[in-house]
């Protein structure tokens, strides 16, 4: 086995197939592949392997963690859980849940949205609706961006901003327009 | 989508401008998990909706709105009538007007007027976030109740 398809085996092991973005899931998967012990290049190769995430690397070592966990990561994996919360929370209440497809639309936008963020993502409440939508709300004092992902793909998901007095929506939202409104969000 | 009921039957009695109201929080997820606001979402209308259902504080009391209204009622926040009369949001006009629910004889009233976001994603988007910042926290689940 060549050093190279142990580091594209450890890359994709570590970050994409198990998602460790938290601290606490990249200590679990570091222990886990130090413990498969396959061969000394491994532990070298877990070494030099890093992957960029917005403006934040990510290590792993062989021996310890470089970067702790970034409050740009734990803020998208808060997202994230709420976004999943909302189907129990929705059984609980006896309300109508989110779609399946309100679901994974909402997931697959944050997920590409952060693949290219290069700032701390921020982070938003998550609501489901009677119509089994998805609205998702970034909030500060004058100014809010939401996220609204329909029940099905018949109707387009949407952002609505304001900021004081101003206000509007932009149809159809793409990872790429999601992230310039989480800029200006964020970076007002 | 059928549209709103935006104007006050005879039969419904409006409200007066300084009265408050209670708008209740049916789905946990309506509560900001930051900081217990209500999220916008609070006050969209569902589709099954021609009104949002408030309370009149004068004839419903904290404790009945918590205890007795839903089955579980995740939060309570308070609303000036007049605010939501005066809602800056061009071509909706909102009202308060007491509709009677034989579940709670004398405590129910609807906030009419506002569009679906079906229909008029724009003004219900914005109308539900004003009515939102207009109104204020008055009890989460798991606090004491106030009055009791």
């Amino acid at each position: 086995m060549s050093s190279r398809s142990i580091t594209e085996i450890a890359n994709e092991t570590l970050f994409d197939k198990l998602s460790a973005r938290s601290l606490k899931d990249i200590e679990r998967v570091t222990k886990q592949v130090q413990g498969w012990a396959v061969s000394p290049l491994l532990t070298v190769a877990l070494a030099v392997v890093t992957r960029t995430v917005g403006q934040e690397q990510w290590h792993a070592g062989s021996t310890a963690i470089v970067d702790r966990a970034t409050p740009s990561n734990a803020n998208f994996d808060t997202v994230l859980e709420r976004v999943a919360n909302l189907v129990q929370e929705a059984e609980e209440d006896g309300a109508v849940s989110p779609s399946d497809h309100a679901m994974a639309e909402t997931r697959r936008l944050l997920r590409a949205t952060f693949s290219s963020i290069d700032f701390i993502f921020p982070r938003a409440s998550a609501m489901s609706d009677g119509r089994g939508w998805v609205h998702l709300y970034w909030r500060k004092a004058d100014r809010m961006v939401q996220l609204v992902v329909p029940a099905d793909s018949s109707q387009l998901a949407y952002i609505y901003h304001s900021d004081g007095e101003d206000y509007d929506v932009d149809p159809g939202v793409t990872a790429s327009k999601l992230l310039l409104w989480l800029d200006w969000f964020a970076n007002a | 989508m059928s549209e709103a009921s935006n104007e006050t039957d005879s039969s419904y009695e409006a409200l007066l401008d300084d009265a408050t109201i209670y708008r209740l929080a049916r789905r946990s997820s309506v509560v900001d998990k930051e900081n217990g606001t209500f999220l916008p979402g609070a006050f969209l209308l569902e589709p099954d909706e021609e009104g949002l259902s408030v309370f009149p504080t004068e004839t419903c009391t904290l404790t009945y709105a918590i205890q007795k209204i839903l089955g579980k009622c995740h939060g309570v926040n308070i609303l000036q009538v007049g605010d939501t009369r005066t809602l800056p949001v061009e071509g909706v006009t909102l009202d308060v007007v007491r509709k009677e629910d034989p579940m709670h004889p004398g405590m129910h009233a609807e906030i009419v007027g506002l569009p679906y976001i079906e229909d008029d994603r724009i003004r219900a988007n914005r109308a539900a976030e004003l009515l939102a910042n207009a109104s204020q926290r008055v009890w989460r689940r798991g606090e004491p109740i106030p009055e009791a």
